[in-house]
């Protein structure tokens, strides 16, 4: 056999093999377990939903969904190495917003936020205004006369800046006409000890505060289209004349070199566990919403939440 | 509240609790897996049994991966966790001077003792405590930091503004990366290598760990020489010297205890204070850095007492209080739990069988941590260099990039290590940088955020100077500085007035 | 970590702290570059703290390089090298041994890579002569650590060791 048809013979059964396995791969996926990457340090929101996540899909599949993290950067450390990943649709990382859009457009942070192939969007928490369960404040009312014979004074307390409340801190301080000061923390869980602590008067929390520490707080709104079912009590910001719907969104991402068809396959997957019914439940009682935003539908959503979230940054000056 | 021990005492419990320390214990002795991965990795197992027998072993994996971490502290000048740094101080001296065994030992007892009192603790006083990790806001958590950096001065015996020099150093390495409250990133000079900042078990591998190889391979010989025969566990010797301090142990242990409680401080930070307090404490203190046993014993009580106290914060007001009990935080809530204050009466089964089997797991501890620490002891003495050399090496590699799956840690930590090495020969010890570069986010976020609260409320010296908590932290920071004159007068006066007489 | 343990006399001299002031200078010059950087950031949040510390370096750094210019220079010890000479080709050897598989380690994957530097610094540790059996023995040694780890690490702990481009292409 002369050299070229080794060659020959050698790159054919490559192909040959990688046509099997590929095959292999759609004929029953998930065969083996998911590794799920988690841009952020344990214990956040993100790992919670993703622990949420993670008996139901082997309730539903059969297969171990395999959680680690990857923190640094506020997510750009796991996010900027997500498509050197292997893309045979046994990796996916989750995906969070604002982040995704916000911080590529403040630095070199490794990746751009096209760079990201979302498969689908599961759930958000929205943005709520939290006030410990003895304060003075009643209503949002109050706290908008309170700011406005003080300004600056009204402090809340939120996690980290750019982030989802600190844009509607930003956004809220702009429809009421109010200047509030947002002190940034490194997460809820400290944001929220600051406000039970008196450090602050408010937080600029998510419905998942109200839900985890219920009792010792109550939240004045919450950032939903309408009334979130846990807590029929509270109003939203629509109904009380601000138009504000915002919170953190979450989803699924996975690396660019993932095929067509294993995508849609993944965003199904995620699509059945939302359906599932004590899945739901359980989220639910955690204080966050629900979404579906499947594989096709996720770039029309990414440019329209884009545009919402640039603009509040650039008020915020968290980008030029 | 017995019936609830006895709910611990179940066939299964006891095995995993015995299973989660052995487990923690030896995850924890090697540098780069920490406590919170080990916890992690197993929550997915816990969703297949009750969640008291989860909890216990989770607990039980966290208790014995703090004791662990300091097996490598003491013998190859490595903390295993964060929470060992300042077991290195005097345990690896310790060892070069061939009481290695010894303070393995010590350490045991020492974790074991501060283990339970932790533990105490929170099967006693939970609730009020939980007041302790609200009333600390940014302006204290600045001024503890700061109170940590003041152990600077001890470390650099040699020459202060070097130490200083290292502990500004370290403060600037911790700021690389997402910056601590804006998020911007900082100084990474257009590389991604750097975005992620400068992990902190990476790092720590790589300034204590890398000289440590660098100087094995220079010689011949054996890595720590043993004098005369061997001497079995010591435990007689070990119990006498821990009877002895036993009032550094209760003190390191409450300082552990109070210091877990405080959301995000956590065992590296107990260690140190602990180790600064029963260096002041003591009657002599120049023996500590050259392999005092009080120095190890304060730290391994005061890192295994934060397990306790973590809890505190955690299971009170559902706000973890260390990053391993953010892990089971998450697991409880998967588990359906309501966390609250609530809980230790409307589900006090729960909550008191996961203290009783703490309690127990920290007990088994004792003979568990005792038999595989003599096991460390013997292989790290007995394997021949041409192994020990690349088998370390080769945990260093493997150890800074699991802690968070990246090759970019590998490089910093190798990088770290060269730089380590040579400023070391220049009379910059690692110790300082390293207390910058653990204190450096705490200390700049509670300083930004005083400043814009300060600032919001027109109350900038207040925020910083006027609250009471923060006001006995800069008591003590001004005692620690100015502690040394102080006795040094006095030591002058007494000797003057018996020349008089 | 001094090496002391390897030299057989020591003796006194009068010398200047040299590396000290290098050091000393190199922060002040990665201060320099750091306090650059600062300039460039919009969010006071993010530029305070950092300006403060660099600050407090080169302050210190310049201290110490006034004090050590202006003494006399002071009394030193100064190892006189023995016989079992600690060896600076095998210290380099080993961080270039380091540094060279961990560039290696994305291309040819963490297995080979962690077993080329168990190898090479086992041969580098090696102070007595190899024989064949220890030779034998050692390699069987390393390739059980080694595929220990790997397994332990990825099967257990589920890390993702780096498994290396030339072999993901197929």
């Amino acid at each position: 056999m002369s050299y070229k048809s080794i060659q020959k013979l050698l790159v054919g059964s490559a192909i040959t093999a990688a046509l099997a396995f590929s095959g292999l791969a759609q004929a029953d996926y998930p065969e083996k377990s998911v590794s799920y990457v988690i841009p952020f340090g344990p214990g956040g929101e993100s790992d919670i939903t993703a622990r949420h996540q993670q008996p139901f899909f082997k309730k539903l599949f059969g297969q171990d969904l395999i959680i680690s993290y990857k923190p640094g950067g506020g997510g750009a450390v796991g996010w900027s190495q997500l498509n050197t990943i292997k893309g045979d649709g046994y990796n996916m990382m989750g995906i969070n917003l604002p982040h995704i859009i916000i911080k590529p457009l403040q630095k070199n942070v490794g990746f751009k936020t096209e760079d990201i192939t979302g498969v689908y969007m599961f759930h958000y928490t929205p943005d709520a205004i939290v006030v410990r369960e003895d304060s003075p404040f009643k209503t949002i009312e109050d706290l908008i006369a309170f700011a406005k014979k003080n300004p600056n004074k009204l402090l809340f307390s939120g996690s980290g800046k750019g982030t989802a409340n600190h844009l509607a801190q930003v956004r809220f301080d702009e429809m009421t006409g109010i200047k509030s000061t947002y002190v940034a923390f490194k997460g809820t869980g400290k944001a929220v000890a600051a406000l039970l602590g008196e450090q602050v008067l408010a937080e600029w929390g998510y419905t998942s505060v109200g839900a985890k520490h219920e009792g010792k707080v109550r939240m004045l709104a919450v950032a939903t289209e309408s009334r979130h079912p846990r807590f029929p009590d509270v109003p939203t910001f629509k109904e009380l004349g601000y138009n504000l719907v915002s919170g953190a969104y979450r989803g699924i991402a996975v690396p660019k070199s993932t095929p067509e068809d294993i995508r849609i396959k993944i965003s199904d997957a995620i699509k059945a566990i939302n359906n599932d019914k004590e899945f739901r439940q359980r989220m639910e009682n955690d204080g966050m919403v629900l979404l579906d935003v499947p594989y096709e539908k996720m770039d029309a959503f990414l440019d329209q939440k884009s545009e919402e979230y640039i603009s509040a940054a650039k008020l915020a000056d968290v980008i030029k | 509240m017995l019936e609830y021990l006895f709910d611990a005492l179940t066939p299964l419990n006891l095995l995993l609790a015995l299973a989660g320390v052995v487990a923690g214990t030896v995850i924890g002795s090697l540098p780069g897996l920490t406590a919170t991965m080990a916890v992690a990795v197993l929550v997915p197992i816990t969703f297949t049994m009750p969640v008291t027998s989860a909890l216990i072993m989770l607990g039980a994996i966290y208790t014995g991966a703090i004791y662990g971490g300091a097996y490598a502290a003491i013998l190859l000048n490595t903390p295993g966790t964060p929470s060992a740094i300042a077991t290195t101080f005097d345990g690896y001296p310790m060892a070069k001077r061939g009481d290695g065994d010894l303070a393995i030992t010590l350490a045991c007892i020492a974790s074991v003792v501060g283990g339970l009192v932790g533990a105490f603790f929170l099967l006693v006083l939970a609730p009020p405590l939980a007041k302790v990790a609200l009333a600390f806001g940014p302006s204290e958590y600045f001024w503890l930091a700061l109170f940590g950096l003041t152990l600077i001065a001890a470390l650099s015996t040699g020459n202060l503004i070097k130490g200083l020099m290292g502990g500004c150093f370290g403060l600037l390495l911790a700021s690389v990366g997402s910056a601590a409250v804006s998020g911007d990133i900082r100084f990474t000079f257009g590389s991604t290598t750097m975005i992620g900042g400068i992990e902190t078990v990476s790092a720590l591998i790589g300034l204590y760990c890398i000289p440590v190889l660098i100087d094995l391979v220079a010689v011949s010989g054996q890595h720590l020489t043993i004098t005369g025969e061997q001497r079995g566990y010591r435990l007689k010797e070990a119990l006498a010297i821990s009877w002895k301090s036993k009032f550094n142990l209760a003190r390191s242990s409450v300082i552990g205890t109070f210091v877990g409680i405080l959301p995000g401080a956590g065992g590296s930070i107990a260690g140190l204070v602990a180790y600064n307090e029963a260096r002041r404490a003591a009657r002599d203190s120049s023996k500590f850095g050259h392999g005092a046993p009080e120095g190890v014993q304060a730290t391994e009580s005061a890192n295994n007492a934060t397990v306790g106290g973590g809890f505190v914060p955690t299971l009170v007001l559902g706000i973890p209080g260390t990053p391993p009990d953010a892990v089971i935080l998450g697991a409880l809530l998967v588990h359906g739990l309501r966390i609250g204050p609530d809980m230790f009466n409307s589900e006090g089964s729960i909550v008191y069988t996961f203290i009783f089997g703490l309690i127990i797991a920290t007990l088994l501890m004792l003979p568990a941590g005792l038999i595989i620490g003599r096991y460390a002891y013997k292989s790290i003495i007995t394997v021949p260099k041409a192994l020990l050399v690349p088998t370390v090496a080769f945990m260093t590699l493997i150890g800074a990039y699991s802690i968070r799956n990246s090759v970019s840690d590998v490089f910093i930590m190798l990088v770290l290590g060269g730089l380590s090495w040579i400023l070391n020969r220049f009379g910059f010890s690692p110790s300082p940088i390293v207390l910058g570069l653990i204190l450096g986010s705490i200390a700049e976020e509670g300083f930004v955020q005083s400043w814009t609260i300060g600032a919001a409320t027109e109350n900038l010296f207040g925020t910083f100077f006027g609250r009471p908590i923060s006001m006995t932290i800069i008591a003590m920071i001004a005692m620690g500085m100015f502690y040394p004159l102080i006795s040094k007068r006095i030591q002058l006066k007494r000797l003057q007035k018996e020349t008089m007489e | 970590m001094s090496t002391s343990v390897s030299s057989e006399k020591v003796k006194l001299t009068t010398k200047r702290d040299i590396g000290g002031i290098v050091c000393a200078a190199l922060f002040i010059l990665i201060g320099a570059a750091c306090f650059y950087e600062t300039t460039q950031m919009t969010d006071p949040d993010s530029y305070v703290f950092p300006r403060m510390v660099i600050s407090g370096l080169m302050i210190l750094s310049f201290i110490l390089i006034v004090t050590s210019l202006s003494k006399p220079g002071t009394a030193e010890t100064e190892e006189i090298p023995g016989k079992n000479r600690p060896s600076t080709p095998r210290r380099v050897l080993l961080v270039a041994t380091l540094l060279g598989v961990t560039l290696l380690m994305p291309i040819i994957g963490f297995v080979l890579s962690g077993l080329g530097a168990f190898i090479a610094l086992m041969l580098l540790a090696q102070y007595e002569p190899w024989n064949k059996t220890k030779m034998a023995l050692y390699i069987i040694v390393s390739v059980a650590i080694v595929g220990g780890f790997y397994g332990a690490f990825s099967y257990l702990l589920h890390v993702p060791l780096p498994e290396g481009v030339l072999f993901q292409s197929l």
